[in-house]
């Protein structure tokens, strides 16, 4: 249980908020690069509740600018894209993606104007077809070579899921609560007569759970009791603050749960299936791209036919933002216990001037950061 | 940039605002007279966050009361017209066109109560088949004789705009801002591939600006250089909400009528002179158009005309714009012009005085006419 304002710490995004501070100290998934065309070069998306304006320049580079123009607030999204810079579509004021004003159409000759207006804009940087955006503090640190985004034996394509309608942190949560698996998937699997390996997995009973911090996040151990005895499961860490990085048989995926307000959450996601040779193959130049589609019924109601929709269900139903105040844990939610504590100690050091964990600015640390998992593919095995 | 408390005061148009003060001293164009009629002489109509009813009385004349009857709230849109007077459906209190209750039927013989009710009711007036309403205190002033609606020497039409999802100010800021037109109306044009003699007009250097107060409300001059230099001699912003402006011989005028804080209505009429100057005889119908909504199915701007130009500037700002965020620069003077002018204009109406530009001498009230030429010269230099 949180008091009201540790809950809104917690959960808030927007700028000068504690939480949406932390936030902005990270890289985020924004979108893929593949939608931003000749035909369609501009996109609006908020972002930790900034509207922002995504554009591929002229000279294919990308930027990120706030979206109403600082002159008289126009949307840049209907602006004119030359070179890498963008110019408001009103009276013509030009911005380069750092956000220095280059022009002011019929301002006074000599005017030093320009040179002392900006707007606010942030780095883009695309990595293995997925565009990220850094809105915190310069010089940005770098931004993190995941696995899924960089190993090129096997194959990656990206996904987006239908934007969720609650806060970040339950999605996140989710990630550090590990026996939701049983009944949320598992169980109601059974009740609805899917037949599914996943749901096969999940509904074995657990044995014993344990959480425990590490450089990424939190480590989740969980042993699954089976008539062979005890399995135990190996998983990637929930990755701090927002990443989620699972396996589906040897497929592994990562989600970015991306706030873009309070209430409102986007979830990307990478995936890579490994060949079977371990070689090196020749990528696309274009990543694949899957839009979900939304898994609500005609109906209105979750169809809880699939994880996602089983997942989503339980995390909007808490509430837009759930009241922490009102619930009530227990032994079982030790992960999201952990979960919190860390988010508010790393809020803490964000407030008092340092740098947050898994930050990362020395590229010897960065050629890719690599996870196992293996546990899916054990029950798999064992049946074969 | 303004306060967040200037900013409110400038943009709120509620009655008991010191902005919807300001406005109540104005007439305000509602709709055209031509859209009343026997099958259909009643309409709910919003003006500065009132809701009201319009009507075409039994005799004839024109009617404007609150909505909700005065009694228990039920809307009189609802209502029975008998003569000038309209009934509330509910109950039958029965109101005449200046708000007095000449029925509360079953209420005790002899009772004094209906002298002691009133329904909220605003004079309206026809003028070149548009009707006015004046929401102020009484008496009235006149309502204005703008040779857009009553020189006869050729044709009226009036037009209703898509509504704009915006405050007013923005609106009528882009009157003042002169330089607007080079970017957003001649270089998208171009861009879009639709540049034609009207875009290729905006479409020179501007050379020079300036604004300066007159009688009605801003001056603007305009000088524009390149390959077809000429001065701009344009209709003045007129004060409060109101656009003159030709296009060709066509002389246009856009009242933008707050519907509430952060919708505007907009009306125009465009008279279009004859060849021969002559007088003609008066349209017996001015006829109407309903402008189909400028945005396209997926719900973007189609930045194909003037107009989904502007509403897109207009309405991007933001519902109210948060003045508090702007940077403005030298080419917005006229901008920062109006705004002083409108918050003098508040504080007169606060101290108990009389705005400007509120005619009350007949003898000014023949004809208020303006010239323009500008467009129609644009030719290269001989």
């Amino acid at each position: 249980m949180l008091s009201a304002e540790k809950n809104a710490r917690l959960t808030q995004v927007g700028p000068g908020t504690p939480g949406g501070e932390l936030l902005r100290r990270y890289w985020h998934a924004l979108w893929p690069a593949s939608e931003f065309t000749a035909e369609k070069p501009k996109k609006r998306m908020t972002v930790l509740s900034e509207d922002l304006v995504v554009y591929r320049a002229e000279d294919g580079t990308f930027g990120c600018v706030a979206e109403h123009c600082t002159h008289r607030g126009c949307s840049l999204y209907y602006g004119f894209l030359e070179g890498n810079a963008i110019r408001c579509a009103y009276h013509g004021w030009k911005f380069a993606p750092d956000g220095a004003c280059l022009e002011q159409p019929f301002e006074p000759e000599g005017s030093t104007y320009k040179d002392r207006v900006r707007q606010r804009a942030y780095p883009v940087q695309e990595l293995g077809g997925m565009l990220f955006v850094y809105m915190g503090p310069l010089p940005a640190p770098l931004l993190p070579r995941w696995d899924t985004l960089v190993r090129n034996d096997g194959k990656r394509w990206i996904q987006i899921r239908p934007t969720l309608n609650c806060n970040w942190l339950q999605s996140q949560e989710n990630t550090a609560d590990t026996t939701h698996t049983y009944y949320l998937h598992g169980h109601t699997m059974l009740v609805k007569g899917i037949s599914n390996a996943g749901a096969d997995y999940y509904r074995r009973p657990i044995a014993s759970y344990d959480f425990r911090l590490c450089e990424w996040g939190i480590e989740k151990r969980c042993f699954y009791a089976t008539p062979d005895g005890l399995e135990e499961e190996v998983r990637p860490p929930l990755i701090f603050p927002n990443i989620l990085r699972i396996n589906e048989g040897r497929k592994e995926f990562q989600h970015w749960r991306t706030p873009i307000n309070d209430t409102s959450t986007r979830v990307l996601v990478a995936w890579f299936e490994p060949n079977d040779t371990g070689k090196d193959q020749p990528q696309p130049a274009v990543i694949p791209l899957q839009f979900m589609q939304d898994d609500i019924g005609p109906d209105g109601e979750h169809t809880l036919e699939t994880f996602n929709s089983q997942d989503r269900m339980a995390w909007e139903t808490q509430g837009a933002i759930v009241d922490r105040t009102q619930e009530h844990l227990g032994a079982t939610d030790a992960g999201v216990v952990m979960l919190r504590k860390l988010l508010d100690e790393q809020i803490a050091i964000v407030e008092a001037g340092g740098e947050p964990m898994a930050v990362l600015r020395d590229p010897a640390k960065n050629e890719i950061i690599a996870f196992t998992s293996h546990s899916i593919n054990l029950l798999a095995s064992a049946r074969a | 940039m303004l306060t967040a408390e200037k900013n409110a005061r400038l943009t709120q148009v509620g009655a008991e605002t010191p902005g919807g003060q300001l406005l109540r001293r104005y007439w305000h164009a509602l709709w055209p007279a031509c859209d009343f009629s026997a099958e259909r002489p009643k309409m709910r109509l919003k003006v500065m966050g009132e809701d009201l009813v319009v009507y075409r009385g039994a005799d004839g004349s024109y009617g404007c009361v609150a909505e909700h009857c005065t009694h228990r709230g039920c809307s009189l849109y609802y209502g029975f017209l008998e003569g000038s007077a309209i009934r509330c459906a509910y109950h039958g209190w029965k109101f005449e066109r200046d708000g007095r209750c000449v029925e509360q039927p079953f209420e005790p013989a002899g009772s004094t109560y209906k002298d002691r009710s009133r329904q909220r009711a605003y004079p309206v007036e026809e003028l070149g088949g548009l009707l006015f309403v004046y929401m102020g205190p009484l008496p009235a002033p006149l309502l204005p004789r703008w040779d857009t609606l009553v020189r006869k020497d050729g044709r009226r039409l009036v037009q209703i705009r898509p509504t704009l999802s915006c405050n007013w100010l923005q609106a009528q800021e882009n009157t003042a801002d002169t330089t607007h037109t080079y970017y957003l109306h001649g270089h998208m044009m171009v861009k879009k591939g639709l540049a034609s003699e009207g875009s290729a007009y905006y479409y020179r250097p501007i050379l020079s600006y300036d604004f300066q107060l007159c009688e009605w409300g801003i001056e603007k001059k305009l000088v524009y250089g390149g390959e077809f230099p000429e001065e701009e001699i344009r209709p003045p912003l007129i004060f409060p909400n109101i656009l003159r402006i030709p296009e060709g011989r066509t002389e246009r005028q856009h009242w933008r009528v707050p519907i509430d804080d952060t919708s505007t209505r907009i009306i125009l009429i465009s008279f279009t002179p004859n060849a021969t100057g002559e007088d003609e005889p008066p349209q017996t119908v001015v006829p109407m158009e309903v402008v189909p909504d400028d945005k396209r199915p997926d719900g973007e701007y189609a930045l194909d005309t003037f107009s989904s130009q502007d509403r897109m500037a207009w309405e991007t700002q933001g519902a109210i714009f948060d003045r508090s965020q702007e940077h403005l620069g030298a080419t917005d003077a006229g901008i920062i012009l109006y705004r002083k002018l409108l918050d003098e204009q508040i504080a007169i109406v606060e101290a108990g005085g009389e705005p400007m530009g509120v005619l009350r001498d007949p003898a000014r009230n023949q004809m208020i006419s303006f010239t323009s030429h500008s467009i129609n010269r644009l030719q290269p230099v001989r």
